[in-house]
């Protein structure tokens, strides 16, 4: 790979900005990515694969992830959300991020597949290098978008978040 | 239009769509769901009716490119429109399917304009 890694972080924060200027227009940028990790978080991500491969990953509290949910189906603060359309939703919020991602970062450098949305109740493991991460601050909540690669290359810039 | 099936393996898409498909003003009688193209193929054998299809791409059991391949055994291009609904505009896997003989594609995230756009040649 000839082109530097931190256009991969750049476009992570576009692809995060052009769906949620469409789809959460209510969310607010976090201003450093703020980690959400504890033992209520949702994860959700889609890995990709390609001439590189590695995942793209959203971690969100219960506030975020109630908020992108419920603005994604349209729903008011009082409806019924079932846990099924909670992480549906979010991993529809996955997949819409990682296809604005893979456009714009991806296509250019090959030929790329995308899986299905996963969920893991836990922490995936660290399994590549962390190449660029986005916050969102839906309704107060907090939300956490990162791009990972599975393997880095010789020329790895350092972690953007 | 009298029916028209969705094809999508997120409910909460399917679910947007129909909401879009309400802004865009498309008059539609009746949604079909189906999570993948095995439950599109079957919903089409069941509701011989269904005038239009919107299909995901990227879905577990059988792919929107193998579920338009597997139609277009039965039914032309002329005789039922597909349409690829999909986050990956102008990637491979949609030029595929267009080559398979889906009749056009709308990318994600998508507008009632541009929804309107990608259905206008096919509904009345």
């Amino acid at each position: 790979m000839e082109d530097s890694l931190e256009d991969l972080s750049m476009q992570l924060s576009a692809a995060v900005d052009e769906i949620t200027a469409s789809m959460l227009p209510d969310a607010q940028f976090g201003g450093a990515a703020a980690a959400v990790d504890n033992p209520d978080t949702h994860r959700a991500r889609i890995r990709f694969r390609g001439p590189l491969a590695g995942e793209v990953r959203l971690r969100c509290d219960p506030l975020a992830a109630d908020s992108i949910a419920r603005s994604l189906l349209m729903m008011g603060p009082s409806d019924p959300m079932s846990a099924e359309e909670l992480r549906d939703a979010l991993g529809e919020f996955t997949n819409l991020v990682s296809g604005a991602f893979k456009t714009r970062a991806l296509d250019p450098r090959g030929t790329y597949t995308l899986s299905v949305p996963e969920w893991s109740p836990a922490e995936q493991p660290a399994s590549g290098a962390l190449q660029g991460a986005v916050g969102l601050a839906p309704a107060g909540g907090l939300a956490r978008i990162e791009v990972w690669l599975d393997s880095a290359p010789a020329r790895q810039e350092s972690p953007g978040a | 239009m009298n029916k028209v099936l969705i094809v999508d393996d997120s409910s909460t898409m399917r679910k947007i769509i129909q909401r879009v498909l309400r802004q865009a003003d498309i008059a539609v009688d009746n949604v079909i769901e189906a999570a993948n193209g095995v439950e599109g193929l079957a919903a089409l054998e069941s509701n011989p009716d269904i005038g239009l299809v919107l299909s995901d791409v990227n879905m577990p059991e059988m792919n929107g490119i193998d579920f338009v391949r597997n139609l277009r055994t039965t039914r032309t291009k002329e005789a039922l429109p597909v349409i690829m609904v999909t986050t990956e505009g102008g990637g491979e896997m949609v030029n595929t399917a267009m080559e398979l003989g889906a009749n056009g594609y709308v990318c994600k995230p998508f507008t009632p304009e541009s929804i309107r756009s990608a259905l206008e040649p096919f509904v009345s």
